[in-house]
């Protein structure tokens, strides 16, 4: 991938495949600890959601006449069918939006001279907020009669629309109720024992404000990381291009990018779990919406466990969630490793 | 690094920018970003107005007046119920976050300079593993902190926080190197120097940015945590930081005030972490890495 | 012999004192006891200090660990307390809702029997029946009740009514009601202030709808599921639910109560069918007055009291069962009762107190609990059902909200209550 060409020298077999050979059992520590706080604790929560009746003073793990009965309810519960479906748009455009603004705007802010600390301090700040209170100030802001709906107002923006369409500019944002683009004729012709689907499969326009408030507070990490990328691009580098005469845009096309794929994988990856994992947030900025249009599988399973004591479910939800992003995540992950890993 | 080699370097990164770009197009780069400012700072003009009025006018449909009666009524509240539980964050938050990033950047060299047989396989076992969400491992968690006495423990906390990191932390890192031309590490190798040498004397000076944004990643996400904070610690005296500032929020009531101040007031160490370690996004440590 | 029978006498003796210093000297437990609630701030934290300050003053040497965790409504602490449970660390002290979720933690064997302490301090004569039959599993009473809020009141704001010329108040039929809303949108007026933000505030304006219609009689029914949910009742309910929602202020979904209760107290919209937990936030946080500038009235008859009551439980495995004993004394305590009370605009439970210095409102809800007729609020977890069916209910009430299909509704709420 790199564009250095440098002198390979043939790797010294024996020394290196001990040192390999160490290097795994040098790993393997982390990679035991972390196996029982995840597998093993996955293992558990497998099993309950399997069990009848499994309660936290009476940890039953006995199986009813249909264990599955548990996961076959949450396919056909109509809130479950629009958390996957909010996850899923949520996640897409969560991730458009961070992971390309934040690229941009670390390239602006690391041409900045005096001014990058200011830059970076200002984008970065929305970070250290608690998510909780995020929602809850983007739910004042998104309010469509005393939030940002009056810039529109104020700006002249609403009169013009009004001249132009004839009708009122008030986005609705949160509590709007409308669903754009139901696909759901076509998801049931492709899955299989197709009419159980109950709930529109379109994007909520109610996710968009989330989308923003999410963006808003994880774009300075992503910026962040895109500046650690292009800070340790070697000088040699840029300053060899620049001999070459390439223009600025070509120095990025084919030097810079190539190497900041890396850390855009990084990027992608750590914010797709932040992404699936999402609740502080919404839970505090919409609850789960009109007709659960921003409700999320984090709020599904804290709520089924929690308010209505129904562990099994919530723990199957859990499960079914960690086995799409399997199915989605682990190959691309597989593969793009390979290739990282290539010089 | 010392101050003066910090400053050179800084200047010769803001030369170099300089030269290679136009001013036109550093202009309109700089044009775009003071565009955005005031979309990035309007939440927290909001979250400053609301902090200093009082209860009845914190709301949402007086959101943009400043406030009338100005009031500091609000700040001392938060002051003084989130105080006594700042020093537990501290405590809490600086060890995971130098052990996790410690252990991370050690893992991402042995995955990104190693083949051996299930690297791969390992490095995406790790990662695949926290993309559960954690509300449903809290039981198992708990039973296995009581295990290994440490429930109800600080120490048991920081376990929590570096076990659950080392995935994260290692992928930055670990994606971080790969960018590190290989041929550096076996020119070391052929030295004589053995793994452990080799990342200390060639790839942690090198790191610094990588350590940067697993810092930022780390303590943001650490300080910022409730979940584990609540349940791992019943204490409330021993508890971090975040549970208090939720516990602004009563069941019934919420004095958006005391709520929006205590929020300021808790974010402030994670921006001043962030002010530390932004000094070091600083270009050219690979300088003359490359032969 | 003449020891011997010194040795005997000063036996006896000893023996006797001993007797009547345990039957004279006052049950003074002391040590540390660890009170779990979800009371964090405000009128409800200073409620709970009343208690935990009346608790230590009676009992010298304890220590109370104020171990409280804010956040969805009680759904936060119940995960510490569920981790706590699974990990044996049993606080002394909890609080929870008498019926369905009381029921679970009897059913998990992790509660101390205070049937026995009922009748010694004799509160099984002072507590209305039907609230310690809420509480009590095979002849086994499990929890004391602090205080009892009432869920269908309706909050009128006296402007808004002024301006649309209309007066509401007592038992209000859904035509008297439909007639002044009609006048107060015709002044611009939003008639019902709803901030659903969290679907419970929507679920309790259609709960108190379907009480209306149905009575308490059918409103136990309907919970017990002798009653299908496809009843004429209910349909009528969730049709008036469903015009009462083309009432609402437009920006609901983005309030929450309390934006609501704001939004009533400056007469921007005219009623708010809210718990009584409102009152409070009235009078301390909008300043308003009781009778000037707000009043109440209630849909259906105004003789139903639809509670929301708080209660504690002591755990049995705890460590300081004396220490938790004296707290639940504390708690039923009539001084203790009152002064709660007042802090927190519940109703005190106990019908030998007196309400004299309570507000106006606070006085007429403590005489409707003592005499009306007392049904459990499904939305705040009261009802004897699983804790699983309060939440199907509220699932069913945001898809309600969002296609109006009143079939799809009762078959959600049959089948909830038929599987638990």
């Amino acid at each position: 991938m790199s564009q250095v060409k440098t002198s390979s020298n043939p790797p010294i077999k024996r020394k290196k495949r001990g040192g390999d050979k160490k290097a795994a059992l040098l790993l393997l520590p982390s990679f035991l600890i972390v196996s029982v706080f995840v597998y093993v604790f996955i293992t558990y929560t497998i099993g309950v959601s399997l069990a009848e009746n499994w309660m936290p003073a009476k940890p039953s793990m006995a199986r009813g006449e249909d264990p599955f009965a548990t996961y076959k309810n949450l396919f056909l519960n109509p809130r479950f069918q629009s958390d996957l479906r909010n996850s899923f748009i949520f996640t897409f455009l969560f991730l458009l939006v961070t992971v390309i603004a934040g690229f941009f705007i670390a390239l602006a802010v690391h041409n900045m001279g005096r001014s990058k600390g200011f830059f970076r301090g200002v984008f970065l700040l929305p970070y250290a907020l608690s998510f909780i209170v995020t929602g809850v100030v983007w739910r004042w802001l998104f309010n469509p009669d005393s939030g940002v709906n009056l810039f529109l107002q104020y700006s002249g923006v609403a009169t013009l629309y009004k001249s132009i369409k004839g009708e009122e500019l008030r986005p609705e944002w949160l509590t709007s109720a409308t669903t754009v683009g139901d696909v759901s004729a076509l998801l049931e012709k492709i899955i299989p024992g197709g009419t159980f689907i109950q709930v529109q499969m379109g994007i909520p326009l109610a996710l968009i404000p989330v989308v923003i408030a999410t963006a808003w507070q994880l774009l300075g990490f992503a910026m962040a990381m895109f500046l650690a990328g292009l800070v340790s691009i070697p000088d040699e580098l840029r300053e060899a291009s620049m001999m070459d005469g390439a223009k600025g845009s070509r120095y990025y096309r084919s030097i810079a990018l190539p190497m900041l794929a890396p850390i855009a994988i990084t990027t992608l990856v750590i914010l797709t779990h932040v992404a699936l994992k999402i609740f502080d947030l919404i839970y505090a900025m919409s609850g789960s919406g009109i007709g659960f249009a921003t409700d999320m599988p984090g709020i599904f399973v804290y709520e089924s466990m929690y308010k209505a004591l129904k562990y099994n479910t919530g723990a199957a939800a859990s499960i079914v969630m960690l086995a799409i992003v399997c199915v989605i995540v682990v190959p691309y992950l597989i593969r793009t490793n390979k290739e990282t890993k290539g010089h | 690094m010392s101050t003066e080699t910090l400053d050179k370097v800084n200047t010769r990164a803001h030369k170099s920018a300089h030269s290679r770009f136009g001013s036109r197009s550093r202009r309109v780069q700089f044009i775009f970003l003071c565009l955005l400012v005031p979309l990035f700072t309007m939440p927290f003009y909001v979250m400053i107005m609301a902090a200093f009025k009082t209860p009845q006018f914190a709301e949402v449909t007086t959101m943009w007046l400043p406030p009338s009666p100005f009031s500091l009524d609000g700040l001392q509240e938060a002051w003084s119920k989130l105080s006594p539980n700042f020093l537990n964050s501290f405590i809490m938050v600086v060890p995971a976050v130098i052990i996790s990033s410690a252990i991370g950047s050690f893992n991402g060299y042995l995955l990104s300079k190693f083949t051996f047989r299930f690297s791969n396989i390992m490095f995406t076992m790790m990662l695949v593993g926290m993309f559960i969400p954690y509300q449903s491992v809290l039981i198992p968690l708990v039973k296995f902190l009581q295990l290994v006495n440490l429930y109800g423990t600080t120490p048991g906390l920081v376990l929590v926080h570096v076990v659950y990191g080392i995935p994260i932390t290692t992928l930055i890192f670990r994606n971080f190197y790969v960018s590190i031309p290989k041929e550096i590490v076996e020119a070391a190798a052929i030295d004589g120097a053995g793994i452990l040498r080799t990342f200390f004397s060639v790839i942690v000076p090198v790191s610094i940015p990588g350590f940067v944004v697993a810092g930022i990643f780390q303590f943001t996400n650490i300080w910022n945590d409730f979940l584990f904070g609540v349940i791992t610690i019943s204490d409330p005296t021993k508890q971090p930081v975040t549970v208090a500032l939720n516990n602004l929020s009563g069941t019934q009531t919420v004095n958006w005030n005391v709520l929006m101040a205590g929020a300021l007031i808790a974010a402030i160490p994670t921006a001043m972490a962030y002010l530390g370690l932004g000094r070091y996004f600083i270009q050219g440590l690979t300088a003359g890495s490359v032969k | 012999m003449f020891k011997a029978k010194g040795k005997v006498g000063v036996a006896v003796f000893t023996a006797v004192a001993l007797s009547l210093s345990v039957s004279i000297a006052p049950a003074n437990a002391s040590g540390k006891i660890e009170v779990f609630s979800w009371w964090t701030s405000g009128s409800e934290d200073a409620a709970l200090q009343a208690i935990i300050s009346a608790a230590v003053k009676a009992n010298s040497g304890l220590e109370v660990v104020n171990a409280a965790v804010a956040g969805g409504a009680g759904t936060n602490a119940k995960q510490v307390l569920a981790t706590r449970l699974a990990g044996g660390d049993v606080p002394e002290i909890w609080q929870t809702h008498p019926g369905g979720e009381l029921g679970q933690y009897v059913d998990q064997g992790v509660l101390a029997d205070m049937t026995a302490v009922y009748k010694s301090e004799g509160w099984d004569k002072v507590v209305p029946k039907d609230l310690v039959a809420s509480m009590t599993y095979n002849k086994k009473t499990y929890s004391v009740l602090t205080g009892v809020h009432r869920a269908n009141t309706m909050w009128i704001s006296s402007a808004a009514q002024k301006k649309a010329g209309v007066s509401l108040s007592g038992s209000l039929t859904w035509p008297t009601f439909k007639a002044a809303a009609l006048k107060m949108k015709a002044k611009g007026i939003d008639p019902i202030c709803l901030g659903d933000k969290d679907i419970w505030t929507a679920a309790q304006l259609l709960e108190a709808l379907i009480v209306a219609e149905e009575g308490a009689a059918g409103w136990t029914a309907l919970l017990n599921g002798s009653k299908k949910w496809t009843s004429a009742g209910v349909k009528k309910a969730v049709a008036n639910f469903n015009e009462a929602m083309t009432w609402v202020n437009k920006d609901h979904k983005a309030l929450d109560w309390t934006g609501a209760v704001a939004a009533l107290a400056k007469g921007t919209c005219g009623v708010n069918i809210m718990g009584d937990w409102a009152y409070g936030e009235l009078l301390v946080k909008q300043n308003k007055v009781d009778g000037k500038d707000f009043t109440y009235a209630t849909f259906g008859d105004a003789n139903t009291f639809v509670t929301v009551g708080d209660s504690f439980v002591i755990g049995k495995t705890a460590k300081n069962q004396a220490g938790a004993v004296a707290f639940a004394k504390a708690i039923m305590d009539p001084k203790v009762q009152l002064a709660f009370n007042k802090l927190k605009g519940s109703a005190p439970v106990r019908s030998d107190v007196s309400t004299k210095t309570l507000g106006k409102y606070q006085q007429g809800a403590a005489k409707v609990l003592a005499n009306g007729k007392k049904v459990p609020s499904l939305v705040h977890g009261q009802a004897l059902v699983a804790a699983a069916v309060g939440q199907a209910y509220a699932d069913a009430v945001t898809l309600l909200q969002a296609n109006k299909d009143v079939a799809k509704f009762s078959k959600a709420m049959d089948a909830a209550i038929a599987a638990n």
